[in-house]
């Protein structure tokens, strides 16, 4: 039965990759400290004296003298085309900013570079855009700043570009890199791609600094006339102004620069050495107060940050806390919140700083400080959070590393475990923290790191790391990589499985629910489900247990479901286990209700039937198939109960509880199906109707249970089936008819309404013309047994009664073996034959009964058969029906073959004997002969076949003795 | 000498007397085709030889659906000419022998004679 499911196979792949799904793998940001942009106004405001931005008159100078040039369109005397641009701008209407160029192009190669370059920045700013697309603007937007470099050389605003480049360069297109390094250890990609932006950061700023030197020189050397008109326009103030900023970000990009490069580069010390080297040349810039100038914690976190780099840790240590102390000090609440980002920084610095110089203990104390502090200053943070999970993790690894060249191994042993369990702490918090740590760490391992060389948490990283990629590259094409991909993670996966120890049986269970997910995706299914069943039996605890369970059972079903599958048993086992778990294990769950009804099923075609209807009777009410369920229960306890019957006849008891079970849930599932079907009147018409089949269904089987003779209630079966013609419909009645015939049939033999059964018989037949000959013939043994047990109790009457029911059923028994006898298994010709010469001895009718055994008699004999029991009936019932006949002696021989033959035990014996004395006395034999017989047997066997038969021995005695005693 | 030697063997010949043979051994056995008609259909009385064990008188005598289970064949003798009196019974009476596969023949003879001289006139084997 076909079953609709309310999560498809369909629906898994997409559910299951939220166990390894990150938010963010590529370009993230730390929260909180990650604007680092932030410290450049200040220093514009402070230290260089706040003045205007030179550029943007230098800027609308131009454009004046170029809008000067060019004639105005008319509507252009009403319209502010440059606020105009810049309204749409800020909108982020770049397509219509586009549409309005196209229409009203700036004038010059200058102004148009100028207006491309902010129509990318516009794309840049456009936050509803994807990540990719704006770093491509902007991308674009800082190359054609650099070909209006190259073209406009000569340009006064040229210095101004190049620092708005080299600042682009490094805050908008590195940041995300030097965030990643600098906080998180980085991928290689974030190292190769920081790398190229920031040497041409250095390239530009270090240029800009040369030129602004070249421009003093050649400003000291104008007239003084020259020198105050440039004067009054600002210029002298801008490039003055400029020349200390570009030294600042040039320190800075420099630092920058070195986090990618190797410690062996040397233009890595050439960078750290300049920066220290413009620290001396500016004492001012760490010893100003912050309040005065602004940067003071930037430039000693910078400072700090350089100085460990070059193993100073003392120095760097200092830097470090007078960072933070200075920051603490800080009141101004928006102050506070600049330097925030290098505080932090200092932080972290600070621990790394005491890690590397061997200082362990107050590495763990730093690293203390620093959770206080930024849960105090942002809250719970996951980004921190993970950040110092890793900080944790690199001191611990230090700690072990440093024990392990002393030689203490065990505690070199303690520390390494320590380092991966403070991840593996940071990640156990929330799903999504997992996946930021794993990303982390997958990034900084990639896809072919060596599993050996990294810790469990790392492998587990690892395995996550691939099944996400794998998941990345998911399609046709690239299948072979998401394979070998998938294909790794399951080595990996199994291996560590293999061999986890105690300490690692805290990452056992998300292991082996991803080598289930890599398994899935691979499409070995077995194995995922397998996989996913020790998840859900053996780690309930882990988070996704529930998930597994489901996906396994989900999976099981689908395979279970498929025709090419269904027969072999090891996929029915499967399917068994994963319903048994998410049924019996996550009780009161969502899936556990849903699957019970499958599991129920389940048993039920394994022909578990009690078991079944156990299971069936938990399906919850509201669910889909609730009413099923309870049909189908009706059903299996139905099937219990005839098996019961059929093993344990005598077992009265157990079989009328049962009755009794089954006569409840009848009752229970048709009220309810009634209600429903009075409310289905209108409409969904393929529910009515298999509800109205599951009815009349219900209804036969309860009637079926009434007419065993060990609950024998037939005139109550037939009122359940009284109304069967007209409440069900043809279709249910075509394939009900025969059950329910039979039903009726068993029912009036058993109430004595024979004239009814007579009728019953035909209907029956009809019903079911195919299958009716072992039905016609099971009932045709019952008949005739207790015909021959009322014959045998000397009730010739009552026996005479059923024969008619008897003779009815052998001539359709007859009948239907001339129809189907070859092609369906039921009673063969012979039998058949001989049913239909007994019945015609029952009700009488000699002559034909002889006429049927004659021929079979002939052939039992030619064959030898009358050792066999259809051998002996045919050789009993011919000699019968000649007896009855007066052919007394061509009866004789026959009886009195089986008289002699035959054990004592054995009924036809004892019969046989008397017809044999019957037959000799009607022969006129000697009465001394028959009287010696029959007190020979009477001394051996005093019950003579029993008490019916010896009556008829007895009265036998008396007339052959009245024979003696005539003479 | 040859004549003295035909005379002694004429002398042996004369003088020797040999011993009876023990009962009646029958040359035919009862056969059905030789009675008249169809036979009564009367039980015959069933004897039963078992082996108890190797030793030569380590056997058992059983008559089926009798009470006496005679010790020797004297008293099989005796027991059988009692059923004889019983009604229904007569020498007529067919009395068959059955005996187990390792009874000693000459228990078996032994039965047969006991037979024949409790005056049975339908002796037969019976398969065990």
């Amino acid at each position: 039965m076909q079953r609709t499911r309310s999560i498809t196979a369909s629906g898994i792949a997409g559910f299951i990759t939220r166990g390894v799904k990150w938010r963010f793998l590529g370009k993230r940001r730390v929260s909180g400290p990650a604007n680092m942009t932030k410290w450049y106004p200040a220093l514009f405001s402070a230290i260089l004296c706040a003045a205007a931005v030179a550029s943007t008159l230098q800027v609308g100078e131009a454009d004046r003298t170029v809008s000067a040039e060019r004639s105005t369109p008319a509507e252009e005397s009403r319209l502010d085309v440059k606020v105009f641009r810049e309204a749409l701008k800020a909108r982020g209407l770049t397509e219509l900013l586009e549409l309005h160029l196209k229409d009203y192009p700036p004038p010059g190669i200058v102004a148009k570079r100028l207006m491309a370059r902010d129509m990318k920045l516009a794309e840049y700013a456009d936050l509803s855009r994807p990540l990719e697309e704006r770093m491509a603007a902007l991308a674009e937007a800082n190359a054609i700043l650099e070909e209006l470099l190259e073209e406009a050389g000569d340009d006064l605003r040229r210095f101004e570009w190049r620092f708005t480049l080299a600042h682009s360069i490094l805050y908008d297109q590195a940041e995300p890199m030097f965030t990643n390094i600098l906080y998180r250890g980085g991928s290689k990609a974030d190292h190769r791609e920081l790398l190229e932006l920031t040497s041409r950061a250095v390239n530009v700023l270090t240029r800009l600094t040369e030129e602004l030197t070249a421009e003093y020189a050649r400003v000291e050397g104008l007239s003084v006339a020259e020198f105050e008109k440039l004067e009054r326009r600002k210029y002298i103030e801008g490039i003055d102004l400029l020349g200390p900023r570009a030294n600042y970000l040039l320190a800075w990009a420099r630092f920058y620069d070195t986090l990618p490069r190797d410690h062996a580069d040397p233009t890595r010390a050439s960078n750290l050495h300049r920066i220290m080297r413009y620290f001396a040349e500016n004492k001012a810039l760490l010893d100003t107060p912050h309040r005065f100038s602004r940067i003071q914690v930037q430039a000693l976190v910078l400072a700090g940050m350089t100085k460990r780099r070059l193993n100073d840790h003392v120095a760097a240590r200092s830097c470090f806390e007078r960072a933070v102390r200075i920051a603490d000090r800080i009141t101004d609440p928006a102050q506070r919140s600049n330097v925030q980002w290098a505080v932090t920084l200092a932080r972290i610095e600070r621990v790394r700083n005491d890690r590397d110089d061997g200082r362990f203990d107050a590495a763990c104390d730093g690293l203390a400080d620093f959770r206080w502090a930024y849960v105090q200053e942002h809250g719970e943070n996951l980004g921190l959070r993970v950040v110092a999970g890793l900080l944790e993790r690199s001191v611990y690894r230090a700690w072990s590393d440093a024990a392990h060249k002393a030689g203490v191994v065990e505690e070199a042993e303690r520390y390494r475990e320590k380092s991966w369990k403070a991840l593996a702490r940071t990640a156990e918090l929330e799903a999504d923290d997992r996946d930021e740590v794993y990303a982390t760490l997958y990034e900084a391992m990639g896809p072919d790191a060596d599993p050996a060389e990294l810790d469990p948490f790392e492998q587990c990283a690892l395995i996550a790391g691939l099944l996400f990629e794998a998941g990345l590259v998911h399609d046709a094409q690239a299948d072979d990589t998401s394979n070998r991909l998938l294909d790794r993670a399951v080595r990996i996966g199994e291996h560590f499985l293999a061999s986890a120890t105690d300490s690692e049986a805290s990452l056992v269970p998300e292991v082996l629910y991803n080598v289930a997910v890599a398994e899935y995706r691979r499409g070995h299914i077995v194995d995922a489900v397998k996989r996913f069943l020790e998840v859900g039996r053996g780690h309930r605890d882990y988070e996704n247990a529930l998930s597994a369970a489901t996906y396994a059972v989900q999976l099981a079903a689908e395979l279970y479901g498929d025709p090419a599958l269904r027969g072999r048993p090891e996929i029915q086992r499967l399917y068994l286990s994963a319903l048994r778990v998410i049924v019996e294990r996550y009780l009161g769950t969502e899936s556990s209700r849903y699957w019970r009804f499958y599991y129920a099923h389940l048993l039920d075609e394994m022909e578990q039937y009690d078991r079944a209807a156990a299971e069936y009777a938990l399906v919850p009410a509201g669910h889909d198939h609730y009413l099923e369920s309870m049909f189908m229960r009706v059903r299996c306890l139905a099937l219990g109960l005839h098996a019961q019957a059929d093993q344990n006849p005598d077992d009265l008891l157990e079989i009328r509880r049962r009755a009794d079970d089954l006569s409840a849930v009848q009752r229970e599932f048709v009220s309810r199906a009634s209600g429903e079907l009075i409310q289905l009147q209108i409409g969904d018409s393929a529910r009515l109707s298999m509800l109205r089949t599951w009815v009349a269904r219900a209804k036969v089987m309860a009637a079926e249970i009434l007419v065993l003779p060990q609950i024998n209630r037939p005139e109550r079966a037939l009122e359940y089936l009284a109304e069967f013609e007209t409440a069900t419909s043809a279709a249910d009645e075509a394939m009900l008819a025969a059950r329910v015939w039979r039903v009726r049939l068993v029912a009036y033999e058993r109430l004595g309404r024979l004239d009814d059964a007579a009728k019953a018989i035909p209907a029956f037949v009809a019903a079911d013309p195919a299958g009716a000959g072992p039905t016609l013939q099971a009932l045709f043994t019952t008949l005739a047994g207790r015909v021959e047990s009322l014959r045998a109790a000397g009730d010739q009457r009552g026996a005479r009664q059923k024969a008619n029911v008897v003779l009815l059923l052998a001539e359709q028994i007859v009948a239907w073996v001339d129809r189907f006898g070859s092609d369906i298994a039921g009673p063969d010709r012979s039998t058949g034959t001989v049913q239909l010469a007994e019945a015609n001895l029952y009700v009488g009718r000699c002559q034909r009964a002889r006429e049927l055994f004659e021929p079979l008699a002939d052939q039992a004999a030619d064959a030898g058969l009358l050792d066999e029991p259809l051998g002996r009936r045919v050789l009993v019932g011919y000699a019968e029906s000649l007896y009855q006949l007066g052919e007394w002696a061509s009866a004789l021989p026959m009886f009195n073959k089986l008289a002699t033959r035959l054990q004592p035990a054995d009924p036809i014996r004892w019969r046989s004997l008397l017809r044999d004395l019957q037959c000799r006395t009607a022969l006129d034999h000697q009465p001394e002969d028959i009287l010696r017989v029959i007190r020979q047997q009477r001394f051996l066997y005093p019950d003579l076949g029993g008490s019916v038969l010896a009556g008829e021995f007895e009265k036998l005695e008396r007339e052959n003795q009245r024979r003696a005693d005539t003479g | 000498m040859i004549d003295v030697t035909f005379l002694l063997l004429i002398f042996f010949l004369v003088t020797t007397s040999f011993e009876r043979a023990e009962g009646i051994l029958a040359g035919k056995m009862p056969q059905e085709s030789q009675a008249p008609g169809v036979p009564l259909p009367l039980s015959p009385i069933v004897v039963r030889l078992e082996q108890l064990g190797v030793g030569h008188d380590e056997f058992v005598i059983g008559l089926d659906r009798f009470d006496s289970v005679p010790s020797g064949f004297a008293e099989l003798t005796e027991a059988v000419r009692q059923i004889h009196q019983l009604d229904g019974f007569d020498r007529k009476t067919p009395l068959v022998i059955i005996a187990e596969d390792d009874v000693r023949w000459d228990h078996v003879v032994g039965c047969w004679n006991a037979a024949l001289r409790a005056g049975c006139e339908r002796v037969a084997f019976g398969e065990p």
